[in-house]
């Protein structure tokens, strides 16, 4: 079964290392909830105020969840220091998606997936079946992979430790104009090569519309 | 593309502290018998109370059991015809837990082997299921499989959806919670004045839904999911999201709230959640249906207590039987109804709630599936 969306705005960012122009002060301007932030979060929130939506229902993604939070809790209990609490709050995989909710004010549908390389891929899925139900939805990946032990895991070439993608998209009855070629983009994390090949599309010249088909 | 087909719990296994089967399970919730032991190795110089699986096998090995199981109860399930959708919040985490604090390092363990993604990964390859998909949202991540389950059944995109509710009990989530100070060092009391936390618990619930009755199935009539926009841990105080997720969820199922019988309360047993909980479900329900936390028998489960806790619901509806709300002695609440023993009583409909970090909700509502 396929479902069509419509991509009515995109945002990216991305940095070998880490992002440092994410507009943090501008995005979140209660200091000590900015300071909380994982750096999913910001990525998230940056993506977010770029295409301008707090409102809309939300499907987030990432493939390896708050990875500096969560080594430093192994590596706080490995050395048989306390946990941070904070490190703890943050550590969860939908804390991007709870950040969004409280800056955002938004109390509607938001939900996270987390599959590993095919994170855009189910992403995009959940996104098309509740873009029958809700009239737009933002869908976002986002990944950091900048940690200090990242090189013991990072066996797959990924040169972009921090990257992310945000489509703003709706469900449409219109035939498609592009289907996911299963594109390949060296230095990126996989998880997020589906989104990134839809937002290729998007920037090429003479493209008046996106429309996508997703199969479920 | 609009909903038209009802969904069905049809069958489920599970596997948790409280009972390595859900008869084994709900025998063990209606005695009221709470299945939390003292565990060391998980937080320093301190015996936790938990709901640890009593079997030595690995945890990935109950799983494939529990979908195996699973199998054996659905003859008519296709699995190369049929989506998984994981909730867990932990995946396998605890496979990284035992490589990094054994050998001090990550090189021995690859990603793949500890995302989220790892429990999808280990049931789709060994029984050909069509294909899978991982929700991780905290406490709520089965629930809102369930949620997606309905969303994909009702809209004719598939006959059959099979949901895993898993999360193993990791260091990392014991050491976390206590850090936060809603860990119990006792039995947690869920509802209860004197209550002061959460037991941390794992647990295994797979569960088939699809589009046509079978013997014994429950019908998932509606589920609402909402956003607290408040807290990262904390609650909203006025219960605003857990409000609108259980209101969404009556809406959705076409019912008012005069006519759930048993509402199966996320009721972690700490000092918010209880408290917001039971002022919600008062506000909304006033004092007429049954309500019970099942996690003083077996402990918080994570993100896999929606689809554990559904499995118990269903059984409540098709047994007959509310469950007592157990380590209760003076409710935080005196307007709402916890029996203190298990009640046979007619079920036909029951709410169950699973609320999480982050402030997400998500409410289900379960109807009896009548002869036709």
């Amino acid at each position: 079964m396929q479902i069509n969306l419509e991509i009515l705005g995109f945002a990216t960012v991305e940095d070998p290392q880490k992002c440092t122009t994410l507009n943090e002060k501008t995005v979140v301007s209660d200091m000590m909830l900015r300071r909380r932030l994982t750096r999913n979060a910001r990525i998230a929130l940056y993506l977010t105020d770029q295409i301008g939506d707090f409102t809309s229902p939300i499907v987030i993604g990432n493939a390896y969840g708050e990875v500096a939070e969560t080594f430093d809790i192994l590596r706080s209990i490995a050395a048989h220091e306390t946990v941070s609490p904070t490190a703890f709050q943050n550590s969860v995989h939908n804390t991007p998606a709870s950040y969004l909710s409280i800056v955002g004010q938004n109390k509607g549908y938001i939900t996270t997936v987390s599959d590993l390389y095919k994170t855009s891929t189910s992403v995009l899925k959940v996104g098309a079946v509740k873009a029958l139900k809700f009239e737009t939805l933002l869908l976002i990946v986002s990944d950091s992979i900048d940690f200090e032990r990242v090189e013991e895991l990072n066996r797959c070439g990924i040169t972009l430790k921090e990257c992310g993608v945000a489509l703003q998209v709706h469900h449409t009855q219109k035939e498609a104009t592009m289907t996911l070629s299963g594109k390949v983009y060296d230095g990126y994390s996989p998880s997020i090569w589906p989104m990134l090949e839809i937002v290729e599309k998007m920037r090429e010249r003479n493209v008046s519309e996106v429309i996508v088909s997703i199969e479920i | 593309m609009k909903p038209r087909h009802k969904v069905y719990l049809n069958a489920f296994s599970c596997v948790c502290a409280a009972g390595s089967n859900i008869e084994e399970i709900f025998e063990t919730l209606l005695r009221g018998n709470s299945a939390i032991t003292n565990q060391s190795g998980y937080v320093d110089g301190a015996i936790m109370p938990l709901g640890k699986i009593p079997s030595e096998r690995d945890f990935f090995e109950l799983l494939e059991e529990n979908v195996l199981s699973l199998l054996a109860k659905t003859p008519w399930l296709v699995p190369s015809e049929t989506i998984v959708l994981v909730g867990s919040s932990v995946g396998g985490m605890c496979r990284a837990e035992k490589t990094f604090f054994g050998e001090g390092s990550l090189k021995n363990i690859t990603i793949e082997e500890f995302s989220i993604r790892a429990i999808a990964d280990e049931v789709v390859e060994k029984f050909g299921f069509k294909s899978a998909l991982s929700f991780s949202t905290a406490c709520t991540s089965s629930s809102i499989a369930i949620d997606f389950a309905v969303d994909l059944i009702s809209r004719g995109l598939y006959k059959t959806v099979v949901v895993i509710g898993a999360d193993e009990l990791s260091r990392s989530a014991v050491n976390g919670f206590d850090r936060l100070g809603i860990a119990s060092r006792e039995l947690t009391r869920p509802f209860d004045v004197e209550r002061n936390g959460i037991n941390v618990a794992e647990g295994i619930a797979v569960l088939a839904l699809s589009s046509s009755k079978t013997l014994q199935c429950v019908e998932v009539m509606g589920c609402g999911v909402s956003s607290d926009a408040y807290n990262i841990t904390h609650p909203h105080p006025e219960g605003e999201g857990a409000l609108a997720a259980m209101n969404q969820a009556l809406q959705a199922a076409g019912l008012d709230a005069s006519s759930i019988d048993y509402i199966n309360a996320h009721g972690t047993g700490t000092i918010a959640n209880d408290e917001i909980e039971s002022a919600s479900i008062e506000k909304l329900f006033g004092g007429h249906p049954f309500v019970v936390s099942t996690k003083a028998v077996t402990g918080h489960t994570l993100g896999a207590c929606g689809a554990l806790e559904a499995a118990i619901s269903a059984m409540s509806i098709v047994h007959n039987i509310i469950p007592p709300c157990t380590n209760l002695k003076t409710p935080v609440n005196g307007s709402l109804l916890h029996p203190l023993e298990s009640i046979q009583t007619e079920v036909n409909y029951v709410l169950s709630n699973a609320f999480g970090f982050g402030g997400g909700n998500v409410s289900l509502v379960l109807g009896k599936v009548h002869a036709d």
